[in-house]
């Protein structure tokens, strides 16, 4: 039952954290002559107001929710993966790949298969970080930041080159087939079944991580490697494993983005999403049940930044600032007791010393 | 004349009081020990009177006058210092630059090293210790090391000292060294506050002795007005019970033999130096040895942590398991008791019950196909809190909310229901008290009643002698000699400095 609880009392923090972040990132708007109000309420009925807008909402998260769980899982066994951005770019070509080429095939082999091989070029983009991370002991996270350049330049010149639409002058890459695209769910939008994908793989994200002995042994290694190893567990296979599973992941949440709205390849596809997975996975203290509401939260400000510009004149940048205080509302609640004690005391003190300044004064 | 004193002391963290109404009070020029298990809350109180934890209710009086300590500056500012079990200090800089850091105010922008050297020099020579104080620290051997940290509160011109655990990393003579330092500091007039759980420590070298159990303090009292028996009977409540008692049992076959052992330490020296020896079913084999000879070592290349070298032979039940997976060795049934329980013993983030199927994870008992069998997990969590008394009863919290005995508890508790043929136990006592150290020996002592194989490396001679069937003594990666029991402390003191025992073989003095 443990992890209930701990579930229960990280979610109140990250409930507490965004409410925190809202309240701030008002004053903030307030100090540069802004209505927080009229700011707030265009965000949220833009992203939740309305069948459409929901929609609109679920469609930004289902990529969020894919590469959040692969940063979740990777970070639960202490392996920072910060290339979830190379691995959903991988996945993305491959889809794309496929989706060119595979043209009469049944939708029901077609889907799960380029969704799966997809996943397997996310788990090879992250093959060769891991490797040097267990054998040489090299950093993942440079490794994995340097992957995804090496992503994203590819991808520019795939769309430029080999995938290019010929009839187009646009860098990108030709349609996919119809077959290939993902069933939709609402008529009238373009919300897809990927949300449902992603929500099904985080349960089994959270059943693998919780409750196998995989599981068991990758939250152990991501504790302590070392006591680990003395307990006889294969360390660097875990770790390989992690990196893989959190590949994969990322990668068939670029296929699913392809799939289900892009249809086709272009420069700026990712926009992102492997970074912002960072902060959806921390939001949710790496707990990937907790992801499926991190990632929904982030799907709304995505959404409701262009309201927002639009309805309240406020540029769509200032979500990232709020997406910022909200980490580091998080960050700062789950700082270990002792420091809080510490900061708390300080905090008396510096309070009760303004006090008597303040009785001074009356005197 | 009382120069601290605390008054109705209380510290809760969550649920459990670490102090309840807690009294005590420090004379000017005495050596006051502060006696109790683990978890009895001495450290607790120390660090609200040095400033790191603030008490939730209570008063402290220093020197005459109320005062409240909220940081270690406000403490050291009435001076008193404060020397940490773990050294605070920064090992490539040298003496007088660790003691010199954070003293900006003092040294001001510019550095001038020479004429700090000097004053540092002049305290190295008022207190009799025998530091360069230009040397890094890292070069430093622990026991200098510890007043390098005594050095560091002194030039904050303190005149009470409270030491945690001062002796805890000290071999036997680093620890005589020390308190006749000690006793001289107080002839000049400083007070000094020792935390400790060692009983001989307290006989030989306080003044007056207050007791804590459960955070409460049973009792203060004047060191010559008592006795062991009964400070023991303050801090656990009851009589101390004598270990179980050795059984002659008749010697089984080999389990573990060793042949021509060479490892190297982490700078890539010879560690151990072709060491060769066997331990069979129903003995102890206890290896004694100042700390740093290479036990860490041997210890970590038995239970194939360590890379031995090449023409090292490790053979356990007939099998040979040089360089093997740690994995198989928990599948041939060796029990490992480590020497660092919180890095290497336990997964601190992970429940007790977690920690207890650690290395089982996969064995059928425990799981369900990939999935672990969370019920059957829990339930033996309970059985076994239950039958090695670890406290707090609860399953569920994370190792590192346990004391250090209860931590240890879960780590022999695992180690020992995994029915070990083999059990090489590191320093399976350091920092325990007495309850759970009897604890401890009693688990080992019926497992080699029992016929198992039980190999312990020791610092601590009272230890070795209580358990041992025979005696190996290491010296700088090899043995100086294996000999009975019988033999006098004053010899084995003598192996253990270097002198070879000739009138042993390897096989040496039989059970």
């Amino acid at each position: 039952m443990s992890e209930f609880l701990d579930m229960f009392k990280s979610l109140s923090k990250a409930g507490l954290a965004i409410l925190f972040a809202f309240f701030v990132s008002g004053i903030l708007l307030l100090m540069v002559g802004y209505d927080p109000i009229s700011a707030y309420s265009a965000l949220f009925s833009s992203s939740v107001g309305s069948i459409r807008s929901v929609s609109n909402t679920l469609i930004q998260t289902s990529p969020l929710l894919f590469t959040g769980i692969a940063v979740a899982i990777a970070f639960k066994g202490k392996m920072l993966n910060v290339g979830a951005e190379g691995q959903y770019i991988a996945g993305g070509v491959t889809a794309t790949y496929l989706g060119v080429i595979l043209r009469d095939v049944n939708p029901i082999i077609l889907i799960p298969t380029i969704l799966i091989l997809s996943g397997l070029a996310g788990a090879l983009w992250i093959l060769v970080p891991a490797l040097l991370k267990v054998k040489l002991g090299v950093s993942e996270i440079i490794t994995t930041i340097m992957f995804n350049y090496i992503a994203i330049h590819t991808m520019g010149w795939l769309v430029r080159g080999p995938l290019k639409d010929q009839g187009q002058t646009a860098p990108q890459s030709e349609r996919i087939v119809e077959n290939a695209f993902l069933p939709n769910l609402l008529p009238g939008t373009r919300l897809h079944i990927g949300i449902f994908i992603a929500v099904f793989l985080a349960i089994i994200a959270f059943v693998f991580l919780y409750k196998t002995y995989y599981g068991y042994e990758i939250r152990s290694v991501g504790f302590s490697p070392l006591a680990s190893k003395v307990a006889g567990v294969k360390v660097g296979r875990t770790a390989v494993l992690t990196m893989l599973i959190s590949g994969f992941l990322a990668g068939m949440g670029g296929s699913v983005e392809l799939l289900g709205v892009a249809h086709r390849l272009y420069e700026g596809f990712d926009s992102g999403v492997g970074y912002t997975a960072i902060a959806v996975a921390i939001l949710a203290n790496c707990n990937p049940l907790g992801v499926i509401l991190s990632a929904w939260f982030f799907g709304i400000l995505q959404t409701g930044a262009g309201a927002m510009q639009r309805l309240a004149g406020i540029s769509m940048v200032f979500v990232n600032i709020i997406q910022g205080i909200v980490i580091i509302f998080v960050v700062a609640a789950n700082v270990e007791k002792t420091q809080q004690d510490k900061l708390g005391y300080r905090i008396k003190r510096w309070l009760s010393k303004k006090d008597k300044t303040i009785s001074q004064e009356v005197d | 004349m009382k120069i601290i004193e605390m008054q109705n002391i209380c510290k809760a963290f969550g649920d459990t009081k670490a102090n309840k109404d807690v009294c005590f009070d420090l004379q000017k020029g005495e050596i006051h020990a502060l006696l109790g298990e683990n978890g009895a809350g001495k450290t607790t109180l120390m660090n609200i009177l040095y400033g790191l934890y603030c008490s939730d209710a209570g008063q402290i009086s220093i020197k005459g006058s109320h005062r409240s300590i909220r940081s270690p500056r406000d403490s050291i500012a009435l001076g008193i210092g404060m020397v940490h079990q773990h050294f605070m200090l920064i090992p490539q800089l040298t003496v007088t630059q660790n003691i010199f850091l954070g003293l900006q105010k003092e040294t001001g922008f510019h550095l001038d090293l020479p004429k700090l050297e000097k004053t540092v020099a002049e305290y190295i020579r008022r207190f009799g210790f025998h530091i360069n104080p230009k040397s890094p620290v890292w070069k430093l051997p622990v026991g200098l090391q510890q007043k390098v940290e005594i050095l560091k509160a002194l030039i904050r011109n303190v005149d009470i000292l409270i030491l945690d655990e001062p002796t805890a990393v000290l071999t036997p003579h680093e620890s005589e060294e020390l308190f006749s330092s000690l006793k001289e500091m107080t002839k000049e007039g400083y007070s000094i506050i020792l935390i400790t759980h060692k009983m001989y420590e307290v006989m030989e070298h306080s003044d007056r002795v207050t007791v804590m159990r459960q955070g409460e303090v049973v009792g203060t009292v004047q060191t010559k007005e008592t006795d062991k028996e009964q400070l023991a009977a303050m801090m656990i409540g009851k009589k101390l019970e004598k270990p179980d008692a050795r059984q002659n049992i008749s010697l089984q076959d080999t389990i573990l033999s060793v042949e021509h052992l060479s490892v190297k330490n982490n700078n890539k020296l010879p560690a151990i130096r072709d060491l060769s020896f066997h331990v069979s079913g129903g003995e102890i084999l206890g290896i004694a040895g100042v700390d740093g000879n290479g036990q860490v070592e041997l210890g970590e290349a038995l239970t194939s942590l360590r890379k031995a070298e090449s023409g090292s032979v490790i053979r356990i039940k007939d099998q040979d398991l040089t360089n093997a997976d740690p994995g198989t060795l928990i599948d041939i049934k060796v029990s490992n008791i480590t020497e660092d329980r919180q890095r290497k013993g336990l997964v601190m983030d992970f429940t007790a019950a977690d920690n207890l199927i650690l290395g089982s994870q996969r064995k059928k008992r425990f799981s369900k196909g990939v999935f672990i069998n969370r019920p059957l997990v829990n339930s033996h969590a309970q059985e076994l809190m239950e039958s090695y008394d670890i406290r707090p009863r609860k399953i569920g919290i994370p190792a590192k909310s346990f004391s250090g005995g209860n931590q240890q508890k879960i780590i022999l508790a695992r180690e020992m229901t995994r029915e070990p043929e083999l059990i090489i136990a590191l320093q399976p006592t350091r920092g325990l008290d007495i309850g759970a150290t009897n604890f401890v020996w009693n688990q080992l002592m019926l497992k080699r009643n029992e016929g198992k194989a039980v190999l312990l490396i020791s610092t601590d001679l009272d230890e070795i002698y209580r358990l041992s069937d025979r005696i190996a003594v290491i010296y700088e990666g090899r043995f100086t000699g294996i000999v009975s029991p019988d033999t006098s402390a004053e010899e084995i003191g003598l192996m253990m400095s270097g002198v070879e025992n000739a009138s042993t073989s390897e096989q040496g003095g039989t059970a």
